[in-house]
C-alpha cells in the first residue's frame, strides 16, 4: 500500500489523540480517585450505587432519629424513678402515719404527702423540646390540671427508628398515673386527708393500693426501658448497616489508586513511543538527501 | 523531418519535464492542504513520421495533468462521514444530557429525595417540633427546586440543540448554493475535455462537508457535475440549481425544516450527520427525560398532596397541599412548589392523622413516598425510578460511545485507504523532481548539440 505524508499524519494524530484521551482519564481518576463519576461511566455500578447512596441517607436519618427518640425515652425513664421516689417516699408517710398516736403529727405529715403530690403533679407535666410528654399525642396540651384532672390522649408519638419499626416516645398519662392501679393523685390525696384527720383504717389501707401504683410504675419502667433496648438495637443495626454500605459504595465507585497510577505510566509510555518514533519519521524525508 | 524539425522535438521535451516539475512542486506545495488529491502528469508519444528505416515518434506529447482519485473509496467515506457525524453530534448530546443531572457523589434530585424523606421521617417522632417542620418544608423546598432546575437546564439544552440545527441549516443552504456554483463552474471550465483539478478539489471538500452535516448523498450527473440529496430522497442541489431548505418555527420555538422543492415538512427525515443528532436529541432524547422528571415530580406532588389534605395541621384545621404547579398547565417539574402559605406559617404544615399535634402519621407516610412504589412510576419507587433514568442515560452513552468510535475507525480506515491513492508523498515528489529535471537537462543537451551539428552546416555554406 502506498503511504502518504497526510496518512502518517493522520495516524499520529489518532494514536496521540488516544493516549492523551488515556492520560486525561487516568489525572481525573488520580485526582478524586473515582472510578465511576457519572453513570455512564460504568451504568450497572452507577445504578447500584445511587441506589446505596439514599439507603445510606436514610439510614443516617434514621440514626438521628432514633438519638432524639433515646434522649425522650431517657428523660420519661428519669422522671419515672423519680415518681417512684416520692411514692415510696409516700408509702414511707403512710406506714409511720399508720402508728402514730394522735396529735399534730398527722397533719405535719399529710403537708408531706401534699408536697409529694404537687411535685408528681410537675413532673407528670414534664417538657421537653417544647412537648408534654404525658400526653400521649396532644403534645401541646398540659396533661394534668391542679386537680388531676388528665387532659392527653391514650394515643402515643411514634418515632421510625428503622424503615420497618417505630418506637412510642410519649407515654399516656393516665395509662401511667391514672391506670391498672388506680389513679395516684387522688390516692396521694385521700393519703393526706386520712393523714390529717389520723384515721389509720384509711391510712393503712392506702397501703397496699401504694404498693400496686409502685409495682404500676416499676411495669411502666421496664416498658420504658424494653423501648430503649430497641432502639440500641436498631441504632447499632443502622451503623452496622451503613458502614457496610459506604464500603460497597466506595467499591463501587472508587478507584485503586495502584491502579490508576499504572493505568498513567502506562499511558505515558505510549505518549512517549509515539512522539519519538513521529519525530524520527515525520522529521526525515528524501529531500534531506538532496543536493 | 528536417533538422530544424528536432528543435520542436527538444523543445517539447523540455517543457514536458518543466511541467513535471511544475506538477511535484504542486503536490509538495499542497502535501498537507485537506482535500487535495494528488496530481499525475500524464505524457503520450507524438505523432510518428516517417523516417528512412521506418516510423519514429516526434518526441513527447503532454496528454493530461490527471487527479489521482478512486471514486468507489470517496463515494464510501462519504456515506460513512455521515454517519460518524451522526455518533459523534448524539454522543456529545447525550453527555450534556448527563451532566444535567450531575455527579453521583453531587448535590442532584436523588439527594434532594433522599434528604427530603428523612426530614420528614424525622418530623414523625416530633411532629410538634416548629424547627423540624421549617427543616421539613427546606427540604422539601430545595426537592421541588432540584427538579425545577433539572428541568430548566434540559429545556436550555433544548434550546441550545434548536440553535445549533438552525445554525447547521443555515451553514447546509451556503453549501448548497457553494456546490451548485461549483457544478456550474466546473462544465465550463472541462468543456474542452480536460480535468477541473482545483475545482473537483473544492467540491469535493463542500460536499464531504454537506454529508457530515445531513448525512445525505451526492449523485454523478452529466458533464462532471453532481447532484446532492437528502436523506429520504429530497433534492437539496439539483446539477445547477440548489434548493435551500426553508425552515419555520412551532409554537415552542423549535425550528422546522422543509424542502426547498415542494415545501413538505422533513424535519423528521433527518436521520443521519450532524443535523440528525441534533434533531434526535432535540425532539426525542431530551423530551423523553423532561416526561421522565415530570413524571416523577407529578406522582410526588400527587401522593403527598393526597396525604397533607387528608391530614390536620398543627392548629386542627384541615390539610392543605404540600405542592402547588405555578403556573398549574405546564410540566410538572418545571413549575412545582411548596405551598408558599406552608413556608410562611409551618405550623399549616399537615401532618397528623388523628387531629392531635403529637400524631407524626401523614409524616412519616410522606417519608415513606421515596420508598414506596407508584402505579404513576410503573411500580417502581421514586428512588429507582429516577436511578433507573440515570443509569438508562449512562448505557445509552456507552452505547453510542462504541458507535462513535466504531464509525471513528471506519473513517479513518478510508481515510487512509484514500490518502494511499490520491495523498502526498514527499519521498515520491522527491523523486518526481529528480527525474524530471535530469530529463530537463538531457533536453538542454540536445538542443546543444542540434546546435552544434547546426552550426558545423551553417559553416559548410
Amino acid at each position: 500500500m502506498r503511504v502518504s505524508d497526510a496518512s502518517f499524519i493522520r495516524q499520529f494524530l489518532a494514536g496521540l489523540r488516544s493516549s492523551r484521551t488515556d492520560i486525561s482519564r487516568a489525572l481525573e481518576q488520580l485526582a478524586d480517585q473515582k472510578r465511576v463519576r457519572v453513570a455512564s461511566d460504568d451504568p450497572v455500578a452507577a445504578h447500584t450505587s445511587l441506589n446505596l447512596r439514599g439507603t445510606a441517607v436514610r439510614l443516617d436519618g434514621y440514626i438521628r432519629t432514633a438519638g432524639t427518640a433515646r434522649f425522650d425515652l431517657a428523660t420519661v425513664d428519669g422522671v419515672l424513678g423519680e415518681a417512684t421516689n416520692l411514692v415510696t417516699a409516700a408509702r414511707t408517710e403512710a406506714m409511720a402515719g399508720a402508728t402514730d398516736a394522735l396529735g399534730d403529727v398527722g397533719a405535719i405529715r399529710a403537708e408531706t404527702v401534699e408536697a409529694l403530690r404537687d411535685q408528681l403533679l410537675l413532673l407528670a407535666n414534664t417538657e421537653q423540646n417544647g412537648r408534654y410528654l404525658f400526653a400521649g399525642t396532644e403534645t401541646l396540651t398540659a396533661p394534668f390540671d391542679a386537680a388531676g384532672t388528665y387532659a392527653g390522649d391514650d394515643n402515643e408519638v411514634l418515632a421510625p427508628i428503622d424503615p420497618k419499626q417505630q418506637v412510642a416516645v410519649t407515654l399516656s398519662g393516665r395509662e401511667v398515673f391514672q391506670g391498672a392501679a388506680g389513679d395516684l393523685l387522688q390516692t396521694l390525696d385521700d393519703l393526706a386527708t386520712a393523714l390529717r384527720a389520723g384515721d389509720h383504717a384509711a391510712i393503712e389501707a392506702q397501703i397496699p393500693v401504694l404498693r400496686r401504683q409502685l409495682d404500676h410504675l416499676g411495669e411502666v419502667r421496664a416498658e420504658v426501658g424494653h423501648r430503649m433496648v430497641l432502639i440500641d438495637n436498631a441504632v447499632a443495626r443502622n451503623e452496622d448497616q451503613l458502614l457496610r454500605l459506604r464500603q460497597r459504595i466506595s467499591e463501587l465507585e472508587d478507584a485503586p489508586l495502584e491502579e490508576t497510577a499504572v493505568r498513567l505510566t502506562a499511558a505515558d509510555n505510549q505518549l512517549r513511543a509515539l512522539s519519538g518514533t513521529a519525530s524520527r519519521v515525520l522529521g526525515r524525508s528524501l529531500f534531506d538527501f538532496l543536493g | 523531418m528536417s533538422l530544424f524539425g528536432y528543435f520542436g522535438l527538444g523543445l517539447r521535451a523540455m517543457s514536458a519535464a518543466q511541467l513535471g516539475l511544475q506538477v511535484a512542486g504542486d503536490n509538495i506545495s499542497n502535501a498537507t492542504t485537506p482535500g487535495y488529491a494528488r496530481r499525475r502528469l500524464d505524457l503520450t508519444t507524438g505523432y510518428p513520421v516517417r523516417v528512412p528505416g521506418g516510423m519514429l515518434d516526434q518526441g513527447v506529447q503532454i496528454d493530461q495533468v490527471r487527479r489521482q482519485q478512486d471514486r468507489l473509496i470517496q463515494a464510501a467515506l462519504e456515506r460513512e462521514t455521515g454517519t460518524a457525524a451522526f455518533a459523534d453530534e448524539r454522543l456529545r448530546g447525550l453527555r450534556e444530557l448527563e451532566s444535567v443531572f450531575g455527579t453521583l457523589d453531587g448535590d442532584g434530585i436523588l439527594s434532594a429525595y433522599a434528604d427530603f424523606s428523612d426530614a420528614f421521617t424525622e418530623l414523625a417522632a416530633q411532629p410538634e417540633n416548629l424547627a423540624l417542620r421549617r427543616n421539613a418544608l427546606s427540604g422539601a423546598d430545595r426537592l421541588a427546586s432540584r427538579l425545577r432546575d433539572a428541568s430548566n437546564r434540559l429545556l436550555t439544552q433544548r434550546r441550545a440543540e434548536n440553535d445549533a440545527v438552525a445554525a447547521a441549516v443555515e451553514e447546509v443552504n451556503g453549501l448548497a448554493a457553494e456546490l451548485a456554483a461549483l457544478n456550474r463552474k466546473i462544465a465550463e471550465n472541462e468543456a474542452d475535455g480536460t480535468t477541473a483539478s482545483p475545482l473537483r478539489d473544492q467540491r469535493d471538500q463542500v460536499v464531504e462537508r454537506l454529508v457530515e452535516l445531513t448525512g445525505g448523498t451526492a449523485v454523478p450527473a452529466e458533464r462532471g457535475q453532481v447532484s446532492f440529496s437528502l436523506p429520504a430522497g429530497t433534492t437539496l442541489v439539483s446539477v445547477r440549481d440548489a434548493l435551500p431548505l426553508r425552515t419555520s418555527r412551532d409554537a415552542q420555538g423549535m425550528l422546522r425544516i422543509a424542502a426547498g422543492g415542494d415545501g413538505s415538512d422533513i424535519t423528521a427525515r433527518f436521520r443521519s450527520g450532524k443535523v440528525g443528532a441534533l434533531l434526535a436529541v432535540r425532539d426525542d432524547e431530551i423530551p423523553a427525560r423532561l416526561a421522565d422528571l415530570n413524571d416523577l415530580a407529578q406522582d410526588l406532588i400527587d401522593r403527598a398532596n393526597a396525604l397533607t389534605t387528608g391530614a390536620t395541621d398543627l392548629d386542627g384545621n384541615p390539610g392543605r397541599p404540600l405542592f402547588i404547579k405555578i403556573p398549574p398547565v405546564r410540566g410538572a417539574a418545571e413549575v412545582i412548589r411548596v405551598n408558599v402559605s406552608l413556608l410562611d406559617d409551618p405550623r399549616l404544615l399537615a401532618v397528623s392523622a388523628t387531629g392531635a399535634p403529637g400524631d407524626g402519621w401523614i409524616a412519616d407516610r410522606i417519608g415513606a413516598l421515596r420508598e414506596g412504589s407508584s402505579a404513576a412510576l410503573g411500580n417502581t419507587t421514586p428512588a429507582d425510578y429516577l436511578a433507573g433514568v440515570l443509569s438508562d442515560l449512562g448505557a445509552q452513552i456507552v452505547e453510542a460511545d462504541v458507535a462513535s468510535e466504531v464509525s471513528r475507525d471506519v473513517v479513518g480506515n478510508l481515510h487512509a485507504r484514500r490518502e494511499s491513492v490520491s495523498g502526498v508523498s514527499l519521498d515520491e515528489e522527491a523523486v518526481e523532481l529528480i527525474r524530471h529535471q535530469r530529463a530537463y537537462e538531457a533536453g538542454a543537451r540536445f538542443l546543444q548539440i542540434l546546435n552544434e551539428i547546426t552550426e558545423i552546416t551553417v559553416n559548410l555554406v
